[in-house]
């Protein structure tokens, strides 16, 4: 399996969403448990879905954590006087015939062992049809998963075709500078609809210790406008962070994952906005 | 190998093995999140607070079932106050109740713009959440907090099914990017700063 496409199918997203059907989760699972990588990856998106989730979090009223942990504390308590009073309507009569009551036993541990027996028959019947649907499964997650990255693919193509389009958008085209003379990137830029979309163009590909960042540069000063993910714009155009009022766009080559300052030494190509 | 570590390796063998007070533990460090989600979908304090105390009960109760393979221990926590909380609101009482305004009215019609704040004395990080687009963060409260499928979800933000499949993909990443390669640590953060105030 190709990890990488698998990742950026989304597949592992939705799961972390609760988005995919139960079929396609215990895929996903099988898969988690087949592919360290894999398990590493949902960490991540899972780890960052429980920081969004905790950084809106609005506080519990207060008492309520003591009310659920007394109640838990009591839950013990609860089965045992349920039992308390059941056995007295259900006392057994004192046994008037110990052969008759041998008797009984006896057949039904005899009945027990044959019906034992046909569930055994029936779970390794079910245990082979199991595999067949799982197999059949396996085929139609493929085809599924194709399915969607091709839906995403045509999404992505027509978003962009907008993009090309629609007169709202401004193009500006970014320039390679000293370090790298024959760059080009273009940055469409959308004040209307608030949108910026950004296609790299021919910039070099980066080492694997490095990225390229995007830069806004705003009332004279760097805004981040986040790290560039190549994977998906080498594909085509990618969305990116909207900026009120740009004066220009640059990228940089920076450490993996970005950094909060430019790097100037490493400026690849930089445009202004024309006003 | 798995190279990120369980943070809650500890706190899951101690419910295992029925110490209640793990249960508080528990409670510290992600009640205020789950309490949320519930609040978010229910929005009803008192209701929130009685599907918090059932959703804390089925916690306890089936925490062998909770398997470290599938995922982290707050997703499968959420997962369980999220269907707690969608299978109240599913209840024709329920709705009979948020037909008499005993619900809090313009929250439930407009839950997507509706926003609640922060206890977390980070205000770094909370800026750094709100340097998500709010396009994404609508997607990820309604889908991932509030449990709407993609489609419901295209329907109450009256956007294409196809823009939320997108939006949902670049959500995610753009908040990675935001939290950088290692929210892990993140977590860990947050967690001392939340020990550190009670």
């Amino acid at each position: 399996m190709d990890i990488q496409k698998y990742i950026q199918s989304g597949i592992l997203d939705n799961y972390a969403l609760g988005l995919l059907s139960d079929v396609e989760k215990k895929e996903v699972e099988k898969n988690l448990i087949k592919f360290p990588e894999l398990k590493t990856e949902l960490h991540h998106i899972e780890d960052a879905l429980a920081i969004y989730a905790q950084a809106k979090a609005i506080p519990m009223p207060k008492g309520l954590s003591e009310q659920i942990l007394e109640s838990i504390e009591n839950l013990d308590s609860t089965p045992s006087n349920i039992s308390d009073t059941t056995p007295r309507n259900t006392q057994p009569q004192p046994s008037k015939s110990p052969i008759l009551l041998g008797t009984l036993l006896g057949l039904s541990l005899l009945g027990s062992l044959l019906l034992f027996k046909q569930k055994h028959d029936a779970d390794q019947q079910l245990i082979t049809s199991q595999s067949q649907i799982s197999d059949v499964n396996n085929r139609m997650l493929t085809l599924q998963l194709d399915c969607d990255a091709k839906d995403q693919t045509i999404q992505r193509l027509h978003e962009q075709l907008q993009v090309f389009k629609s007169n709202a958008y401004q193009p500006i085209f970014l320039k390679g500078t000293d370090k790298s003379p024959e760059s080009e990137a273009i940055v469409y830029f959308n004040t209307l609809d608030k949108k910026t979309y950004l296609d790299i163009g021919n910039l070099p590909t980066t080492p694997m210790d490095k990225d390229y960042q995007l830069w806004a540069i705003v009332d004279g000063a760097p805004t981040d406008m986040g790290v560039i993910d190549l994977a998906t714009a080498t594909e085509g155009l990618i969305e990116v962070p909207y900026m009120e009022n740009p004066q220009a766009f640059a990228v940089t080559l920076e450490t993996k994952g970005g950094n909060p300052t430019p790097n100037l030494d490493e400026l690849y190509v930089i445009g202004n906005v024309e006003s | 190998m798995n190279n990120t570590t369980n943070p809650d390796a500890r706190i899951v063998l101690r419910l295992k093995n029925g110490d209640k007070q793990a249960m508080a533990t528990l409670l510290s460090k992600y009640g205020d999140a789950l309490y949320s989600a519930i609040y978010q979908i229910v929005r009803s304090e008192d209701i929130a607070k009685d599907l918090m105390q059932d959703a804390a009960i089925k916690i306890w109760k089936n925490i062998e079932n909770y398997d470290e393979n599938k995922g982290r221990l707050f997703a499968w926590l959420l997962r369980i106050c999220r269907n707690t909380a969608l299978d109240k609101i599913r209840t024709a009482k329920f709705k009979y109740i948020a037909q008499s305004k005993q619900i809090d009215d313009e929250a439930v019609y407009n839950n997507s713009a509706h926003s609640v704040e922060m206890n977390i004395p980070d205000s770094g990080l909370q800026q750094t959440i709100q340097r998500l687009d709010k396009k994404y963060q609508q997607v990820i409260n309604l889908i991932y907090l509030q449990g709407y499928t993609q489609q419901e979800t295209a329907n109450e933000l009256d956007i294409p099914l196809g823009t939320v499949k997108s939006r949902v993909k670049i959500a995610i990443r753009e908040l990675r990017n935001l939290l950088g390669e290692n929210p892990l640590l993140i977590l860990v953060i947050i967690t001392l700063l939340i020990s550190l105030i009670r």
